[in-house]
C-alpha cells in the first residue's frame, strides 16, 4: 500500500515536471509606417459590415492538415480576436492606398460603404497561405458593385510565423485590390496621413 | 308572053307590136335588178306605241338622209307594242350595230326645247343613231325620247350620287365657268342606298377638265344669302335658273388630280358653299366613345389634331348603341356613346387620294401606340359647344385600335373642363356621403371630455410637485449619460470587459481542449501525457 501511493505521488510530481508549451502571439497589423497627425475623415466612403467565416473566428491559426480537414494550432494564437485584426488591417491598408481615411465609429449614411466578407484564410502543410474573401459596395442599402479575391502566397520559411507572415500579405493584397477599384470607380480624396 | 313570075319572099312574122312588150321587160328587169342592187336589209323595230308611224309612209332618216321606210306596222305577240317592220337600202347595213337606237322625231315644243317643226309638214319619222357595238343586229327596241348623247359622241361620262333632293334634271346643262360643256343624260333614285343618281356626259375636249380633284355642284335656280355685306345672289345661266343645272370645277387651293375614266363616281354638292366647307374627297370614319356627358357636341364640330381642323363628327351613333347594350342585355347599366367622327387626309398636307386614307389609317394606329387619345375639348364656354381633340398623353399607356361596328374606334381621355367638374362633383358626392352631423355631435362631446381633462391636468401642472419633476428629470438623465459614457466604447470600463471577454474566450477553448483531453485520455490529470505539438506548415515551394 505505502508503494503504491509512493509510486503515484511520484507519477505526479514527474507530471508536474513536464515543462509545458508557451503559445506564441500572432499581430495582424500594417507594416507601412504610421506618423502623428491630424486625419480627416473620408466624405465618400466608409467601412461597413466585415464578417468571418466561423471556422476562422478562433485564438489558433489554421493549418488544412488534409483536403477538407482544418486544425487550429493550440501554441500558435493571434493576439487579438481575428475579426478585430482583420479589420484593423483593411482599415490601414486601404486608407493608405486610397488617401481615404476610414477611421472607426465614422458612420454617416450617406457615405458608399465598403462591406467584406472572410470566407477562406488559412495555411496548408505543403507551405501555401490561402485567402478568399468577397467585398462590395453598397450606398442606401443597395449593393451597386461586387468583387471578389482569391489568392495564395507561399511561405518563407517553415513555420506558424511565416504563416501569419503571409496571411498578413494576403490581407494586404486583398486590401490593395480594392483601394484599386476605388480608385478607379471614384474620385480619390486629397492625400492624407495614414491612420 | 312573057309571065312574070311574083317573087315570093317570107316576110317576118313578129309585129313590130312586140316591141312594147319587150321593152317593158327589159326596163321591169332593170328596175328589178336597181332595187335588188340598192335594197337593204329588213329590220323590226319595237315602239310603245305606233304614234306617228305610217305604213309605206314613215321614213327612216340618219343625219337626214333617207335610209330606209316602214313596210309594216302590227302589234306585238304581248300586245303591248307594237313592232315596225323598215326596209332600209345597202348603205344603212353597216350601221346596224348592237347599240344602234332608234326614235320617232316628231314636233315638240317644251320649256326647255322647241324641236322637230319640220315634221309638221313632212310628217314624222324615225332617226337612227348608229351605235359602235357588234354589227349585224336585225331588231332594235326603240327610245321613247331622243337620246340625249350620241352613241358615237366623244367625252366622258360621269355618276354623280346626291343625297337631297335636287332639281337637276334629264337634260340639264354641265356648266364650267357658266358655260356650257355637257348635259345631264338621266335621273333616277336608288331605293337601296337612297342616293339621287345623276348621269353627266362631258363632251370632248372639255372631258379634260375633269379630274379626280373635281368637284360638282347644283347651281339650279337662285340662291340668295343676306349678310352684313349685303345681299348676295348666286344664279348658273339663265336656263340653269329656270331648268336646272350643274357645275363642275377645282376647289380653291387644289390642284388638278389625276385624270378619271367612264363612269367614274362623284358626289353632287348642294352649293358650292357646301364644297369650300368640305373641299375634300376622300376620308374616312373613327368612332371615339365618351363615358362623360356629349352635350354639346353636335353634327359638324370640327376634330382637331392640336389645334389642326382633319375632319368633322358626322353624328352619334345612340341607337347602335341602344341596339348594342340590347343585344348583350346591358339593360340600365351605363355604357359609353360612340361618336361617329370623319377624318381627311388632305387636311393633314397629304395628297388627296384613296391611297392617303390607308397613311393616316396607319399614322393613327402608331399614335395610338404611343399615347395618342381623344378628348372632349369645350370650344365656347358661352355657348357650351364642343369639339374632339386628338393629342399625345404622356400619362397614357401603350394601346391599340379597338372597334365599333364597322369602325375602328380610337381610345379616348377626359380632360379639361368636364373632368375637373366631375371631380369636383365627386368631392361634393364624398362630403355629402359623410355623416358630419354625427361627427359634429361627437366632437363636442370629446371638447367637452377635453376640457374637464385640461382642467385636470392644468391643475396637476401647476402641483408644486410637478413643478420639480423637469429638474429631477434633467438630473437623472445628466447622471445617465455620465454612466452611459463610462462604459461607451474607449472607456477604462469597456476596455476591460473587452479584455475580460478575450480571456474568458480563450479560457473557453483551453477548456475546451481540456475537456477533449480527458475524454480521450481520462487519466490524463494523473497521468498527463507529453503535449502534442502543432503541426508545423513547411516553407512553400
Amino acid at each position: 500500500m505505502k508503494r503504491s501511493i509512493a509510486l503515484v505521488l511520484a507519477l505526479t510530481l514527474g507530471a508536474c515536471a513536464t515543462p509545458p508549451l508557451e503559445p506564441n502571439y500572432y499581430l495582424l497589423r500594417s507594416d507601412a509606417t504610421i506618423t502623428s497627425g491630424a486625419l480627416e475623415p473620408s466624405r465618400e466612403f466608409a467601412l461597413g459590415q466585415i464578417s468571418i467565416a466561423p471556422y476562422i473566428d478562433q485564438p489558433g491559426l489554421l493549418l488544412e492538415t488534409a483536403p477538407g480537414e482544418v486544425r487550429a494550432a493550440r501554441y500558435h494564437l493571434w493576439a487579438e480576436p481575428v475579426r478585430d485584426g482583420i479589420e484593423t488591417l483593411l482599415r490601414q491598408e486601404i486608407s493608405r492606398r486610397t488617401g481615404e481615411n476610414l477611421l472607426p465609429g465614422n458612420r454617416d449614411p450617406g457615405r458608399t460603404t465598403i462591406n467584406v466578407r472572410i470566407d477562406q484564410m488559412h495555411g496548408t502543410l505543403d507551405g501555401q497561405a490561402l485567402l478568399v474573401a468577397y467585398w462590395w459596395l453598397s450606398s442606401s442599402g443597395v449593393m451597386t458593385s461586387a468583387h471578389r479575391f482569391a489568392e495564395s502566397l507561399p511561405l518563407d520559411t517553415p513555420g506558424y510565423a511565416a504563416l501569419a507572415s503571409a496571411e498578413k500579405a494576403l490581407l494586404a493584397r486583398f486590401a490593395a485590390s480594392i483601394g484599386d477599384a476605388m480608385a478607379t470607380g471614384a474620385e480619390p480624396a486629397a492625400a492624407t496621413d495614414n491612420p | 308572053m312573057s309571065t312574070e313570075q311574083a317573087v315570093i319572099t317570107q316576110s317576118s312574122n313578129m309585129s313590130k307590136v312586140w316591141l312594147i312588150p319587150l321593152l317593158a321587160l327589159v326596163l321591169g328587169a332593170s328596175v328589178v335588178i336597181h332595187n335588188w342592187s340598192t335594197q337593204g336589209p329588213q329590220i323590226e323595230l319595237g315602239f310603245t306605241t305606233a304614234n306617228g308611224l305610217e305604213q309605206g309612209k314613215t321614213k327612216v332618216k340618219y343625219r337626214n338622209v333617207d335610209m330606209g321606210i316602214v313596210e309594216s306596222v302590227r302589234l306585238n305577240d304581248d300586245f303591248n307594242g307594237v313592232v315596225a317592220t323598215v326596209r332600209l337600202n345597202r348603205q344603212a347595213s353597216p350601221l346596224l350595230r348592237e347599240d344602234t337606237k332608234f326614235w320617232v322625231v316628231t314636233a315638240t315644243v317644251g320649256i326647255d326645247r322647241i324641236s322637230g317643226l319640220d315634221t309638221l309638214l313632212s310628217g314624222a319619222y324615225i332617226e337612227m343613231s348608229p351605235g359602235t357595238g357588234e354589227a349585224g343586229w336585225r331588231k332594235f327596241t326603240a327610245l321613247d325620247k331622243p337620246p340625249l348623247t350620241a352613241a358615237d359622241a366623244h367625252g366622258l361620262r360621269i355618276q354623280l350620287t346626291s343625297r337631297s333632293g335636287t332639281s337637276v334634271g334629264t337634260g340639264d346643262a354641265v356648266l364650267f365657268k357658266g358655260f356650257k360643256i355637257g348635259q345631264v343624260e338621266s335621273t333616277e333614285f336608288d331605293p337601296v342606298s337612297r342616293l339621287i343618281r345623276h348621269s353627266i356626259f362631258i363632251d370632248a375636249p372639255y372631258d379634260d377638265l375633269v379630274s379626280t380633284s373635281t368637284r360638282f355642284w347644283d347651281v339650279s335656280g337662285i340662291s340668295m344669302s343676306a349678310s352684313a355685306e349685303g345681299l348676295k345672289i348666286d344664279t348658273g345661266s339663265l336656263d340653269t335658273v329656270f331648268l336646272g343645272g350643274i357645275a363642275l370645277g377645282n376647289p380653291p387651293g387644289i390642284a388638278a388630280g389625276e385624270p378619271v375614266t367612264h363612269d367614274a363616281e362623284f358626289r353632287l354638292y348642294d352649293s358650292y358653299d357646301d364644297i369650300l366647307e368640305n373641299p375634300y374627297k376622300f376620308g374616312t370614319y373613327y368612332v371615339v366613345s365618351f363615358s362623360q356627358s356629349v352635350k354639346g357636341l353636335l353634327p359638324g364640330a370640327p376634330v382637331e389634331y392640336r389645334g389642326i381642323h382633319i375632319g368633322k363628327v358626322e353624328r352619334i351613333l345612340l341607337r347602335e348603341t341602344m341596339e348594342s347594350a340590347l343585344a348583350v342585355g346591358l339593360k340600365g347599366q351605363a355604357s359609353s356613346l360612340p361618336v361617329l367622327i370623319y377624318l381627311e387626309p388632305a387636311r393633314l398636307e397629304m395628297p388627296d387620294r384613296e391611297s392617303s386614307i390607308q397613311k393616316l389609317r396607319d399614322a393613327l394606329e402608331l399614335g395610338v401606340r404611343n399615347g395618342m387619345r381623344a378628348s372632349l375639348e369645350s370650344a365656347s364656354l358661352l355657348t357650351g359647344a364642343k369639339f374632339i381633340n386628338l393629342d399625345y398623353f404622356e400619362a397614357a399607356q401603350s394601346a391599340s385600335m379597338g372597334s365599333f361596328m364597322d369602325y375602328q374606334e380610337i381610345p379616348t381621355v377626359e380632360t379639361g373642363f368636364d373632368q375637373l367638374q366631375q371631380q369636383v362633383a365627386s368631392i361634393l358626392d364624398t362630403l355629402s356621403d359623410l355623416p358630419l352631423l354625427e361627427t359634429v355631435e361627437t366632437a363636442n362631446a370629446a371638447i367637452a371630455s377635453l376640457d374637464s381633462t385640461l382642467e385636470s391636468l392644468n391643475g396637476l401642472i401647476n402641483s408644486s410637485s410637478t413643478q420639480q419633476l423637469p429638474a429631477e428629470i434633467e438630473g437623472t438623465l445628466r447622471e445617465l449619460r455620465a454612466t452611459l459614457e463610462g462604459v461607451a466604447p474607449g472607456s477604462p470600463v469597456y476596455q476591460t470587459i473587452d479584455s475580460s471577454l478575450l480571456r474568458l474566450n480563450r479560457a473557453l477553448q483551453n477548456l475546451e481542449v481540456f475537456t477533449h483531453t480527458l475524454a480521450e485520455q481520462p487519466n490524463a490529470v494523473l497521468l498527463p501525457s507529453a503535449p502534442a505539438a502543432d503541426p508545423i506548415p513547411e516553407a512553400g515551394k
